[in-house]
Parts: structure tokens; sequence; C-alpha cells
């Protein structure tokens, strides 16, 4: 039951809302180490693979609950929802000798076995937590090193598969909703700054700036010569300058563009509200706006908690999962359009 | 045909030569022919890379990936492979990361208090590491029991460690893990 919960509900700690602007759904911190002596995941055989899963989740701390879940005992449509619930990367999910995921009871810390590296550590918190989040996840760390003797290099720091990881091995991003930046046609000369501060961004749920959910992922590239202190904070300054910018483009379609907002929002919730075919992308788009509306005191009818919630629920492998069957794209969109009917209190009002 | 050479073994490799423009032939066996040619350790790979650009073709004596698989799929075999290819892979961290050196977290040991002063001085990791490699040194001798040399490199841990213990002391934080997850 446990591992189902994990499998196949939309619910991840992550969705509950952190502060009032609701500008940052998420931090996600991803820890790389290897094992000192052994080749790295792409280098080893299958019965290599399985020793080194074994010793890692032997070493897994005792203080708290971890359900460990094996890629060769995972059905297709559980992979698809462990993906979109960011609890495990699509190479991970694609391989299956040795290849596992440890995942904490509350699914906010998970550990990659042999992904790309032996350990991909991760640390999912709900708003902008970066500090917290490297909290836990370099706790989690020691614990791990404790048991096991990781890779490491005076002058590299943490060795790791692709040397594009080296040093502190850690990679933090931030999942933003900006979805007035976009409206305002503002985002890329935003997104064109950041790699001189050795940040880089993509669009969550669509490519590139051209994200159909306005969510955007931030995450630092550097990882040598960078304390985790400083890549942390640099990570903050931007991002509180992003979301500065984001608050200001509000207020400029509040003032400027009131009735159009207004009236985008509204047409948004009716077809949440009342659709009964809701394609993916649409789903994306309105729920996009309706969650712009909320956070303006434009919508009142549900709440930041529901949409993050609908957010996720909406997205293929988890409506897959909760029919427990293989759906066609109509009954994918039928489904859909009844969970969002759901959320707005409609049922099967019209 | 029997092997010009032993006369014992059949000839399976034929070995043509052309030297200023004279042609010979040799019929060789195998273990023959091995003595002139090695064919047992010949790497080609070797050959190739050294007539283009005279970069050897490497193999880390670690896992066996060579530098061409890195090149192609841009990840390394294990972690030895950054000493196999230290001077090929150098300008390719500088490229992509603009530093040479790490700094932050650093590994711990075991059995010396975790705190803040480990991850942000860089002259106690050094410390620290060296005290590592220490360490490493000693099992090995004891386990070659080597006692005597093992007991001067104990000597040598424990003045290290009378040094880490000043260095913590001096540092702000570095006697408690309590401001380890601060900032």
């Amino acid at each position: 039951m446990a591992v189902d919960k994990i499998t196949s509900m939309p619910y991840a700690g992550w969705i509950e809302p952190w502060d009032e602007r609701q500008i940052v759904l998420s931090t996600r911190l991803r820890l790389a180490r290897n094992i000192n002596g052994r080749p790295f995941p792409n280098r080893l055989t299958d019965a290599e693979a399985e020793a080194v899963a074994k010793e890692v989740i032997a070493a897994l701390p005792e203080d708290r609950q971890w359900h460990v879940l094996h890629m060769s005992e995972l059905l297709q449509a559980e992979k698809g929802v462990l993906l979109e619930k960011h609890l495990a990367s699509r190479e991970l999910l694609q391989q299956q000798a040795g290849r596992a995921l440890a995942v904490n009871d509350e699914q906010t810390l998970a550990v990659m076995i042999n992904e790309e590296d032996h350990l991909r550590m991760q640390a999912i918190l709900p708003g902008l937590q970066p500090e917290e989040g490297w909290r836990q996840i370099s706790l989690l760390d020691d614990q791990l090193a404790a048991r096991l003797d990781i890779a490491y290099d005076q002058r590299l720091g943490f060795l790791t598969a692709c040397p594009s990881n080296l040093g502190t091995g850690l990679r933090v991003s931030v999942m933003v909703h900006l979805p007035a930046l976009a409206m305002t046609g503002k985002l890329d000369a935003i997104f064109r700054r950041l790699p001189q501060a050795g940040l880089t961004v993509r669009g969550v749920y669509g490519e590139g700036s051209q994200s159909q959910s306005g969510l955007y992922q931030i995450s630092n590239q550097i990882t040598l010569g960078h304390s985790e202190d400083d890549i942390i904070a640099q990570l903050r300054q931007l991002v509180e300058a992003i979301i500065a910018q984001e608050v200001q483009a509000r207020e400029w379609l509040r003032r400027n563009k009131g009735l159009q907002l207004a009236d985008a929002v509204g047409r948004a919730v009716g077809v949440l509200a009342n659709a009964h075919l809701l394609a993916g992308r649409e789903a994306m788009e309105q729920i996009s706006l309706v969650r712009l509306g909320v956070a303006m005191g434009l919508c009142r009818r549900i709440s930041y908690r529901e949409v993050n919630l609908l957010m996720v629920s909406c997205r293929s492998a988890l409506l897959q999962a909760s029919a427990q069957k293989e759906l066609t794209t109509e009954e994918r969109d039928a489904l859909r359009a009844d969970m969002a009917r759901k959320y707005f209190g409609g049922g099967d009002a019209v | 045909m029997l092997c010009e050479r032993c006369g014992k073994n059949q000839a399976t490799v034929h070995v043509k030569k052309v030297i200023n423009g004279k042609e010979t032939q040799e019929n060789l066996c195998e273990v023959c022919a091995g003595d002139v040619w090695s064919f047992g350790d010949l790497d080609l790979n070797k050959l190739f890379s050294a007539g283009m650009g005279g970069q050897r073709a490497l193999v880390c004596d670690g896992c066996g990936q060579s530098l061409a698989e890195f090149n192609s799929s841009g990840r390394l075999g294990c972690s030895r492979c950054y000493q196999s290819f230290a001077e090929q892979l150098a300008p390719v961290i500088r490229r992509f990361h603009g530093a040479k050196r790490h700094v932050g977290k650093v590994k711990l040991l075991s059995g010396v208090p975790e705190g803040a002063a480990w991850r942000a001085d860089p002259a106690l990791a050094d410390k620290n590491y060296e005290r590592l490699a220490l360490q490493k040194q000693l099992e090995e001798l004891v386990a070659l029991e080597k006692f005597e040399e093992a007991a001067g490199v104990r000597d040598n841990i424990r003045r290290l460690d009378d040094e880490i213990s000043r260095m913590m002391a001096q540092t702000p934080g570095g006697t408690s893990d309590a401001k380890a997850g601060e900032r």
C-alpha cells in the first residue's frame, strides 16, 4: 500500500502551498555521489549494478522510513508517475538491472541508485527553501558517507561520471510560475541574462521559453569552484529578482489590462469547470491562468493547494495510473475533464 | 606449408615486406609471427591516434575505458579516469566550470567532528585530505605487517590531528556542528 501511494497518488509534499506569493512552487536539490573503486553505472555489468544497489540500500539511514522501488519490477504507468512527480529521471526509468529508487515516506527525499552516478540524492520542498533543502540533503549525504566510501579528490571535489557535475555535485532547481512575465513578453530578456550567472532555465511541461504551463525551472549549471552556500545564495538572489519582476508585471496587468485579465481568468475557469474533453496542453494553459487568477484575487472558487494538485493530477501518466488500464487519447481527455470539473465543485453540472 | 622460421607449425601468417621497392614474403606460424609483431598486445587504437595529431590512445587502468569513448559519450568510466586522463580533462573542466579547484563541502573523515569549518576553509580541507591519505597508507602498512613504518605514519597522523584541532579552534564555528546547516 505504501508503495502504491508513491506510484499512483498525485500527492507529493511539495504541492503544499508555501508562501502567499506562490510564484515559486518548489525547490529541488540534487547531489551526485559515487562509490570509490567501482566503475560508474554506465560501465557496470548487471551483476555489479545489483551489488552496488544492495550496498546503497543497506546504507540508507534508519532514522526514516524508506520505500525502495526496483525499476525491473515497475509497470510502465507507474514509471510515468515517478517521472511526472519529479521523483525519478527518464534515464533511471529506462534501465532495469540494479536500478532502483528509494523514497522516504513523506516523498520529500529520494535516492536514485545507478542512474548516471551511483547515487543521486534529491530533496524536494515546497516554495523557495534551498537552504533548508541543503540542510536535509547534506545530512543524508553525511549519513550515507559514514557507511560508503565516496569517490573524492582534493582538487576536483566529489567525482562524477560526467565532469559537468564535478566538485559539489550539487544542482539546485527552483520551479517558478511566471505567467505575467510570459504575457508581457519580458521572459526572453530575463532568461538571456541567466547564463552569465552560471544559471540555466527550461520550460516545465513544454519547450524552451514556450512553456504552456507558465512554469519554468531555474537551476545552477556550474558545480566546481563555488561552495554550496555560494551556489544557493546566488540562485536565491536571482530568483528573488525574477519574483519581484513577476510581481511588477502582475501589477502592470491589473492596472492596464484588468478587464482582459479578468476575462481570460473567467474563461479559463469556465473551460475547466465545464469541459468534457480536455487535452493536456489546453488543461495546462487554463490551469496556469486560473493559478494567476487565484494569486490576484480574481478567482475564489479554488485554493492554491487544489490548483497545484490539479496541475499534477492532469498529467497523462497519473490519469493512466488512476484508471489502472491503458487509455485512448479520447478517454484520457475525458478523464482529465472529469477531474477538472470535480475540482470546481461541478461534477456533472453544466 | 610449414613455418619458414621454426619449421614445426603450419604457416598461417604471410608477412609481405616492401623495402626500397624490393618485395619479400615470409610464411610464418602464429607463434613466430607473434615474435615479430607481438600481435597479442598490438593496440590498433594506439597506432592510429599516434599517427593523427600525436595523441596516444589513452585507456584508464581503473576501468579500461578509452579517452575516445569519453569523447563520444561525455561520460567517464570510473573515478580513476580523472587521473588517467588528467591532462586531457583539465581544459574540458576549465572551459565548463571556469574553475580548477573544488570549494565547499569536503569528504569527512570518520571520527572527526563534522563542522562548518570543513566546508568553508580550503586549508582545513587540504589537511583533511592529507590525513585521509595517511590513514589509507597506515592501513596498507599494517596489512603488510610493516609495523615500524606504520608507527612513523601514525606519528604523522597524530601531528596532523593536533594541527587540525588548532586550526579548527581558530575557525569560527569550527568546533561544533551547530552552524553546519545555517546561512
